[in-house]
Order: structure tokens, then sequence, then C-alpha cells
């Protein structure tokens, strides 16, 4: 209740703020779909990315 | 009581100030000699921080991407294309990678973008990431090219975001349309 955002404010966030959610927000989006013929060229199933925020 | 630093994290989603779509140009389509830009198809707009994510963390990054891929992340409403009535005015900015090179400066130019870090932030169309047999190209396209002082000065806040250090230039799309790789750089920082 106490979100008083100025409408005229830009939403800005820092590139450190954003990484801060990068490993909490891995599932693919509930409402994304694909089509098959590039799902394969797109799509990684591997959590192999997560390892950047190792260090 | 319960130590409140192991509490779970309450997920309000954050709102980005604009909401955003990838678009994948598929290279086993381009070699079929489709019309050129008619394989380029939308795959998912976003327009919080945790939408993002979750699309970022579940696709490739420009190393595993197939060459002749394009992934491209452009204002909602936007097209990526040159005929685009936004875009038709505007011109590129244009870093070159190594092969595999690009996903660090990838990430970062896309956080830059929905994190609204540019200074003139609403020149901007958007940003692809071309991936070729021998080097990946990270692009940003933006509106009114002969708007030096706007154009020069995201050239200047992207390099130093990504702390780039070759020097980089920005090409209209008139140039591009009329002269293909002929096109010489209008401006250069």
């Amino acid at each position: 209740p106490d979100k008083d955002e100025n409408k005229n404010t830009v939403k800005k966030y820092s590139r450190d703020f954003l990484l801060k959610y990068a490993d909490q927000f891995t599932d693919v989006p509930k409402d994304f779909k694909i089509a098959a013929d590039i799902s394969d060229l797109l799509l990684s199933n591997v959590a192999s990315h997560l390892e950047r925020n190792s260090h | 009581s319960s130590n409140p630093a192991n509490a779970p994290l309450l997920h309000q989603p954050h709102p980005l100030e604009h909401s955003w779509t990838f678009w994948f140009d598929n290279p086993s389509a381009k070699s079929k000699q489709a019309a050129w830009g008619s394989s380029i198809r939308p795959i998912y707009t976003f327009s919080t921080v945790e939408e993002f994510w979750s699309m970022y963390n579940s696709i490739h990054h420009p190393s595993k991407l197939a060459p002749g891929a394009d992934f491209h992340c452009f204002k909602f409403k936007i097209e990526p294309k040159w005929e685009d009535p936004i875009c038709s005015n505007g011109g590129k900015w244009t870093m070159t990678f190594q092969k595999g090179k690009s996903d660090t400066c990838w990430l970062y130019t896309l956080l830059a973008m929905i994190g609204e870090q540019f200074d003139h932030g609403d020149e901007i169309c958007g940003a692809v990431v071309n991936v070729r047999a021998r080097q990946e190209k990270i692009s940003i396209w933006t509106k009114n090219a002969a708007n030096e002082e706007a154009q020069v000065s995201i050239g200047r806040q992207w390099k130093e975001f990504l702390d780039y250090k070759e020097t980089i230039g920005f090409i209209f799309h008139d140039d591009a349309k009329k002269l293909d790789r002929g096109a010489k750089n209008r401006y250069t920082v």
C-alpha cells in the first residue's frame, strides 16, 4: 500500500540489481509456446548458463 | 522464532518501463531461399524482470546458436526490419566479437536496455545478435539516425557499459539499403 511510485518516473534498474534475480527464474514462462521447427534451435534445457553466478 | 533471513523472498514482479519482444530468425528456413525477412518471427513478449529471466534462462545464448541465426530483442510493436515505420529513418551501432565470445556482452546489452540505463533510451528500437560461422555481431538499432547527439551518446554509453575498447561505427539504414556492405560509418565513437 505504500507504493507511491510517481507515474512520470522511468523504471530504471541497474545491471547488478537485475542480476540478483537471474537464478530465481529459470523455468520456461508458463504462457510460452514455441513452434516445433525452431524449438531445438532455440531452447536450452541445460542449466549450465547459471555458472556465471559462481564467481 | 524464525530467522527472517531464511524466509522466502516475496515475489512482487518488477515491471519494466517497456514491454520487449524476442524475435528469432531461423537459419534453416533461410536456406530455403525464402524472401528476406519472411523467416523472422516473434518468440515471446515480456514486461517484467521476472519474465525476462524466465525466458533468457530457457534459451540458447549466442555461442550455442547455429551459424546464420539472428536473435533480436525489440520494443513491443517495433519490428526488427528496415521497413518498420519506426526503424525506417534509423540506423545501428555494431560491435564485433570473436566466435563464441559475445554471450556476456549480449546479456549486458539486454540488461542496459530493459533497465533503461541509456540517457537516450527513447531513441532505442532494440538490439540484435547475428551469429555467423566466424564471428558474432551485436547491434543496437535506433530511431532517428540524423540525431547525431543522441546516437553518439548511445554509442558511448554502450561501450562504457560493456567495457568495450574498440572503435564502433554507426550506419544509417538508408545507406545500408542503397549500398549494402558499401555503407560507411556516419558516426564513430
